[in-house]
């Protein structure tokens, strides 16, 4: 491969349109929802992530290119979790890009690395985070979708997203509609969050951490769904799609093994991580 | 070096007008009376302990109260409690959006003075109002079970669990109790998870001997992990929004809303001085363009701060006394046992507008450790008094003129009141100080100092003028000329 040809496949990485997207949606809420502008604590996540990628990366000889991953895992942090110290952000950010070099099994990492940064810095107690920021304007939802789109198409990981929204919505009409009696606004107004939207588009649709083949991803975002249903209806937690997707990460070695399929690589025939 | 720049930095912060903002008086708070349809809970979140007060507005004849509760266990009787009202009014006073006023400094010559006003109130009530009558035992004819009854204070409650809301709503209407019609509907998801209902009605011979004209606030507690207020059902005759104000107590930190986007209420503006006379009013269309602006469904945040007894700031100003022993104990904040550092207590005030098609969910919260605190506050500035007459002076009303244009603006944008006359606010004090806009204006043109009784600083400028306009003339005037002939 001559050096133009890799420049062009470089440039035609999805990360870079993933980080512009992240970045826009972060722009978004700091513009126009009054999201608390703390820089310190957005620089924290951005240099802990990069700092701790790049150390990895040394100390495994993985390729420099793999900073984008961890920009993408810093903009995720900055948009999903909520704390008041640059510290618990700093420490989310190293738990963030170490569980990647960690926790691994068949050559690929376990837990999605947010979603893992996310919930131990819940577990410490200084941080937590705010399903109800992004509101309930048509606008948030369009742009959110517009960039879900544009994304899935480059990544082909829309089989996740539209599994897990089809089976949750599934799961809760049936319960809230049709067995409570709620109207038909109380489910909608579940759905139109873009925290449940980001999780689904932007946050299982990971092509390192969802499972090889198409059969195994639907397997595993219908039992995200029904995990995520299930907590958050008969155990009342806010951030059950969190949790459900952490805890059926612990699967994915399992369904990998069952349905096997190529690995997904961010840029073909050069050594990824 | 680096120490001067140190110090010429703190000395601008300082002088610097945020600094001594912090000693501003507070003037007026815009009260929750403001708000017509408003009702007011306190509630209390510790793990799954949870205690909600629910304040009694009800102005009509006490017979025809009545009050449905969606509650999510059976409670007993230790469990129930009436409490004084007080306890509202001490919370409300003590967080309500304030209006603080500061004092120009005369810079000729300094004199403080101060001043309070009340804002104005008008009052309203609310609730979820059904009428009073006698009960009959045909209960487990249409599916419902009472699975307790006290009289509690000036109450007579019941806890009812039904099997499904038709027979819920017929032995309720039975028994007196009016249901709105669309409340039928709303009941029947309560029912089938499992909920209990809290039902209320005032024991007309315990309240007449109780000595109070009013009703009492009620207060539940009980072990739960949901931590949720049931709107929906209040929704159900209510014909526009209903405003809910939520004072919440909890360990760690705020209490905000996980299904609703929370929106801190605009603070610290600087709006015009003549705003103290019209606080209230002010508050009410600032919330309502608020309110209008965050797509009507957002919840907005008046007021977060840590109320601890070891916590040595508690407001700033205070508008009222921040609460006390006393007060926690009577909102049910029961892990505060004295000046220690175990009983730490964080104070959130939350104020909803809610309707049925922006706010289809009950309200879920949590409890966060965000210990940021905040007040909604507006400023108001009285200008310096006295003589004003010295250079200083002024300037001073020059930049009054400029500060008091901008809090014309502000208060379009906030509460979106303007009015011509507001031009003379902004002018009133540059036109004070000219008394007759037919004065010869004599020293604008040639100064007196080009006299030759003149006062030598004032021609200054006049001789950097005349030296820089020779040195002009010299540039211009060089022998060019001569060297294009040559």
């Amino acid at each position: 491969m001559n050096l133009v040809s890799k420049t062009t496949q470089e440039r035609n990485d999805p990360r870079y349109l993933q980080i512009f997207l992240l970045g826009s949606f972060l722009a978004y809420g700091l513009l126009f929802l009054q999201w608390a502008a703390r820089l310190e604590i957005f620089a924290a996540a951005v240099f802990s992530t990069a700092f701790t990628q790049i150390i990895w990366a040394k100390a495994k000889r993985a390729p420099m290119s793999s900073v984008k991953s961890a920009l993408i895992s810093a903009l995720g942090l900055c948009l999903l979790l909520r704390t008041e110290s640059v510290w618990i952000m700093s420490l989310a950010g190293i738990a963030t890009i170490s569980s990647k070099f960690l926790i691994r099994r068949n050559g690929k990492h376990v837990f999605n690395p947010t979603n893992f940064g996310i919930i131990l810095a819940i577990l410490s107690g200084h941080a937590w985070i705010s399903p109800g920021q992004w509101g309930h304007e048509l606008t948030t939802m369009g742009l959110i979708g517009l960039g879900a789109v544009g994304i899935l198409l480059r990544v082909k990981r829309w089989d996740l997203s539209l599994t897990f929204l089809m089976v949750l919505f599934v799961l809760e009409s049936l319960r809230l509609v049709a067995y409570l009696g709620w109207d038909w606004p109380v489910v909608f107004h579940r759905f139109n969050s873009g925290t449940i939207l980001l999780f689904a588009f932007f946050m299982i649709t990971d092509p390192k951490t969802s499972p090889n083949s198409r059969k195994g991803r639907i397997i595993w975002a219908s039992m995200i769904a029904m995990l995520s249903f299930l907590l958050g209806q008969f155990f009342y937690l806010y951030q059950a799609p969190l949790i459900a997707l952490f805890i059926v990460s612990f699967t994915t070695p399992l369904i990998d093994k069952v349905f096997q399929a190529e690995r997904f690589k961010w840029l073909p025939k050069t050594q990824q991580l | 070096m680096k120490r001067k720049i140190t110090a010429i930095f703190l000395a601008l912060l300082i002088i610097s007008p945020d600094v001594s903002a912090f000693c501003g008086f507070y003037v007026a708070k815009a009260s929750t009376d403001l708000f017509n349809e408003k009702s007011e809970v306190i509630l209390v979140r510790d793990g799954d302990h949870t205690v909600i007060t629910m304040s009694n507005d009800f102005k009509g004849d006490v017979k025809d109260f009545a009050m449905v509760v969606p509650v999510p266990v059976v409670l007993k009787e230790s469990q129930i409690k009436v409490v004084e009202r007080e306890i509202f009014d001490r919370l409300d006073a003590y967080s309500a959006p304030r209006l603080v006023e500061y004092h120009d400094a005369n810079p000729c010559a300094p004199i403080v003075a101060y001043d309070m006003e009340m804002a104005r109130r008008s009052n309203a009530p609310t609730s979820m109002i059904l009428e009073e009558s006698v009960m009959d035992d045909e209960a487990k004819d249409y599916g419902v079970t009472i699975e307790a009854e006290y009289t509690i204070g000036e109450y007579d409650i019941l806890l009812l669990s039904a099997e499904e809301s038709d027979g819920l709503e017929t032995w309720l209407t039975r028994n007196g109790y009016q249901i709105p019609a669309k409340a039928a509907e709303v009941l029947e998801p309560y029912i089938l998870n499992d909920t209990k209902f809290f039902v209320v009605k005032v024991n007309l011979d315990k309240q007449q001997n109780s000595g109070f004209d009013y009703l009492r606030p009620i207060q539940i507690s009980f072990e739960s992990d949901r931590f949720m207020l049931p709107i929906r059902l209040g929704m159900a005759n209510a014909n526009g929004p209903q405003d809910l104000i939520v004072y919440a107590f909890s360990r760690q930190g705020r209490v905000e809303p996980v299904n609703y986007r929370t929106v801190k209420m605009p603070t610290a503006n600087k709006i015009p001085l003549f705003v103290n006379r019209y606080f209230g009013e002010f508050y009410q269309d600032l919330f309502h363009r608020a309110y209008h602006r965050e797509g009507r469904s957002a919840v907005f945040l008046e007021y977060a701060w840590n109320v601890s007894p070891m916590q040595g700031v508690k407001c700033d100003p205070c508008v009222s006394p921040p609460p006390v022993f006393g007060d926690f104990a009577t909102a049910g904040v029961n892990w505060v046992t004295g000046m220690n550092y175990e009983s730490q207590v964080f104070f959130t005030r939350l104020h909803v507008r809610y309707t049925k098609d922006r706010f289809p969910q009950d309200l879920q919260f949590q409890v966060t450790p965000n210990a940021e605190h905040f007040q909604a506050r507006y400023v108001i500035t009285h200008p310096a008094k006295g003589d004003l007459s010295c250079d200083a002076g002024e300037r001073y009303i020059r930049d009054l003129e400029n500060r008091r244009s901008l809090e014309v603006k502000e208060l379009a944008a906030l509460a979106g009141w303007t009015n011509p006359n507001y031009a003379d606010y902004v002018t009133e004090h540059s036109k004070r100080f000219k008394p007759d806009k037919y004065a010869p204006n004599r020293n604008s043109f040639l100064p007196s100092a080009i006299l030759p009784d003149g006062d030598g600083a004032d021609a200054t400028w006049l001789k950097w003028v005349f030296s820089l306009a020779v040195l002009v003339g010299v540039f211009f005037l060089r022998p060019r000329r001569r060297r294009k002939n040559a």
